[in-house]
């Protein structure tokens, strides 16, 4: 498991597999996550979406045939992807709430 | 009548350069002639109301199937209009709405970078045509006996198969030195792109 930080657009594709979902749906799931703040356009998606399948954090599901759409869900490793990110953004929070709070 | 269709034909080195094709179709949908189909060799243009669509290229990832990618794009209101090889072609209806493909810095580079693997491969290929270009030329002339003539031998003599050749091979001796003159010219926007991208990725996501 590599502990490098995941891009915004990965964390959030993540967070959005947890029920089988298709390329359109995880764009507005992310949307929606996100308060309307993160839209991932197709290309990125999608891009994300092949590294994330060949790295085995998400498989895809049903139907492989050509031409079909396809659908997503998040693996035992892609959960484990979220919790190393969540341990890093919890270490970075406390660091910079710890040094900030006595700014001003 | 004015005519409501064109094509076009072009050549390899801009059959392979994303953002020439790109701006081209732009350019030409301001102008009210919307891209309809894109190959290796030819565009064809159908009149329409100017800025009707917008076009973008991208190069596909190698991971994902290209029927399926395009059969997903049009949930997202994208079509594809053609395209060379993992080399699409996409248009959206202009709706006020941004068309971009790619929303993070990472997926921006990653794009610019294929696209260099692209133009690094049309480079390639150029110098190889032209290489086989030029002995498949030579060897007509000396067939011909052209090097011969003036080295005090035989008069010259072309078949027609070999002056058919020989004009074959002169066009694409000219594709090839329009390869060797625009790959490198269109590596070096792509590597000035990556750099600005990197540097900005410094300091962001």
């Amino acid at each position: 498991m590599g502990t490098t930080a995941l891009t915004e657009a990965v964390f959030y594709i993540l967070l959005s597999l947890d029920a089988p979902l298709h390329g359109y749906g995880i764009m507005q799931n992310v949307e929606s996550l996100s308060g309307g703040r993160v839209r991932l356009a197709a290309g990125t998606l999608y891009g994300a979406l092949a590294t994330l399948t060949e790295r085995g954090w998400i498989v895809s599901l049903g139907d492989e045939s050509e031409g079909r759409k396809k659908e997503y869900q998040i693996t035992p490793e892609g959960r484990e992807a979220v919790r190393a990110e969540l341990r890093r953004l919890h270490e970075l929070t406390q660091n910079g709430d710890k040094l900030t709070e006595n700014w001003n | 009548m004015a005519k409501d269709k064109k094509t076009r034909l072009h050549l390899s080195s801009y059959a392979i350069d994303p953002e020439r094709i790109e701006r081209q179709a732009n350019e030409m949908a301001k102008e009210g002639w919307l891209l309809e189909k894109f190959g290796s060799l030819f565009s064809t243009y159908r009149r329409g109301a100017p800025g009707e669509y917008e076009y973008r290229v991208q190069v596909k990832e190698a991971g994902i199937d290209r029927l399926t990618y395009i059969a997903e794009l049009t949930e997202f209101g994208i079509e594809e209009v053609g395209g060379v090889g993992d080399l699409l072609v996409l248009r959206k209806k202009a709706d006020g709405t941004p068309f971009d493909l790619y929303s993070d810095l990472d997926s921006l580079i990653a794009q610019q970078k294929k696209a260099v693997r692209y133009l690094r491969a049309g480079l390639l290929l150029s110098l190889g045509w032209m290489g086989i270009t030029l002995m498949n030329i030579l060897t007509t002339l000396m067939n011909a006996n052209v090097i011969g003539k003036y080295a005090g031998m035989a008069a010259i003599n072309f078949s027609t198969v070999q002056v058919l050749m020989l004009t074959a091979a002169s066009l694409l001796l000219l594709v090839c030195i329009v390869g060797l003159v625009d790959c490198p010219r269109g590596l070096r926007r792509a590597k000035r792109k990556i750099a600005s991208l990197e540097a900005e990725r410094v300091v962001q996501e």
